[in-house]
């Protein structure tokens, strides 16, 4: 009896506590073993996956290199995108009226497209009327940046720190929020009357 | 001189050199017991030596490729079910492999690579956590598991050896029994005398002394 309660008891704590190890690690993963490369629906605003000082060097489709230190005393939209990721697609006619909206103040957007062909990119950019600076990017940015999936996007305050990064196609309203914020943080007035 | 039969059989200690003696079976026993420890040391010292060669690969001691492919296999995919770099295709995990090589040419070492893929995609995207704070327990319990399964069969063994050297010795009298009886009769047929009828007497005589 004793001996078969001492193997009762060695074999089952062991197999008690794995059992608890896998629950809590379902418990902080939310069962969840990973997310496919595209953000099919809005998230919101997630932790940051870069340092506030992180800076890149993308060259756009007309050939020139920007970088955010060039953009300073701007609030900055870093949109990662690609022409075939549907929600990208239908966040595009949203990011260019959102462009238009508030280039004027203070505000720059720069799109970086990933995992895509330069045609596929341009012809897209054409047909949604995209104003705003583009690029493409080898995988070196968009691994730096921490991006997991598209489309995601990194806010920059006119100091060019990285504050926020927001995961999911973004609506003007969402969008207007953010920028919103920031602006008025940068300029230390109410941007309501540019709504 | 009588011959007090039952007083004999029931005294192993009378029995002639060549009978198993308790103590032989102790000794026995105890032989056994030192072979078991003997073995016992000899898997801990070898799991030791297995445990210091493990780290005696050295980042130095490995080409720039076999490095890349060493820690293909230690980051995960960071979109992927599951997957290490080296397992999946998906496009990101071409990109973190890219630039595993890239740092490894740049100088990076090992750990510098992980804490970098660790500070954009945080400890999930390595595929062993760091043994470190709370992760200690996922790599404390193998061990934790196997000392424990290997004390719980260890005392399983004593018990079941206990048992048997519990169920041997008994087995040892009664075969001692046998053969006294058969040695004791020999001996009344011998002397020609009934050794039963002798021991009564004897055992009269001695209730009724004079």
């Amino acid at each position: 009896m004793n001996q078969r309660r001492a193997v009762a008891i060695g074999v089952g704590v062991p197999l008690v506590l794995l059992a608890a190890l896998l629950a809590w690690g379902v418990a902080r993963t939310g069962g969840s073993q990973g997310r496919p490369g595209v953000n099919d629906s809005y998230i919101g605003e997630v932790a940051l996956t870069v340092e506030p000082d992180a800076d890149f060097q993308l060259t756009t489709l007309s050939g020139d290199i920007v970088s955010l230190e060039q953009l300073r005393g701007k609030v900055v939209v870093v949109d990662f995108w690609s022409s075939w990721c549907a929600p990208c697609r239908a966040e595009g006619p949203v990011l260019a009226e959102s462009y238009r909206k508030w280039r004027d103040s203070g505000v720059e957007f720069v799109g970086i497209a990933v995992w895509d062909e330069r045609a596929e990119i341009e012809h897209f950019i054409e047909a949604n009327d995209i104003e705003y600076i583009n690029g493409i990017d080898n995988g070196r940015i968009l691994v730096n940046w921490g991006v997991r999936g598209i489309p995601e996007k990194f806010f920059v305050n006119a100091d060019g720190e990285v504050v926020k990064k927001v995961t999911g196609p973004n609506t003007a309203d969402t969008l207007d929020r953010v920028l919103e914020e920031l602006t008025d943080e940068a300029l230390g007035i109410r941007t309501s009357a540019v709504r | 001189m009588w011959l007090n039969r039952s007083k004999i059989a029931l005294d192993p200690l009378a029995r002639g050199s060549n009978w198993p003696t308790s103590r032989a079976i102790q000794m026995n026993l105890a032989s056994n017991r030192l072979s078991a420890s003997r073995i016992a040391a000899s898997i801990f010292i070898g799991l030791c030596l297995l445990f210091a060669l493990s780290g005696c690969v050295r980042e130095d001691d490995l080409t720039p490729d076999q490095r890349a492919f060493a820690l293909d296999r230690e980051l995960m995919c960071p979109v992927c079910d599951g997957q290490t770099l080296d397992q999946s295709h998906a496009q990101i995990a071409e990109d973190m492999k890219l630039i595993v090589r890239e740092k490894i040419a740049e100088g990076d070492s090992n750990q510098e690579i992980r804490d970098y893929f660790v500070a954009r995609y945080g400890e999930i995207v390595l595929a062993a956590p760091e043994a470190s704070g709370f992760n200690l327990i996922v790599w404390l319990m193998p061990a934790v598991i196997a000392g424990g399964g290997a004390l719980a069969v260890v005392w399983v063994l004593k018990n079941m050896r206990r048992q048997a050297a519990a169920a041997g010795g008994s087995q040892d009298v009664t075969l001692a029994d046998r053969q006294l009886e058969k040695y004791l009769e020999q001996v009344d047929r011998d002397t020609g005398v009934d050794g039963d009828s002798l021991a009564n007497r004897g055992s009269s005589s001695e209730s009724e002394p004079g």
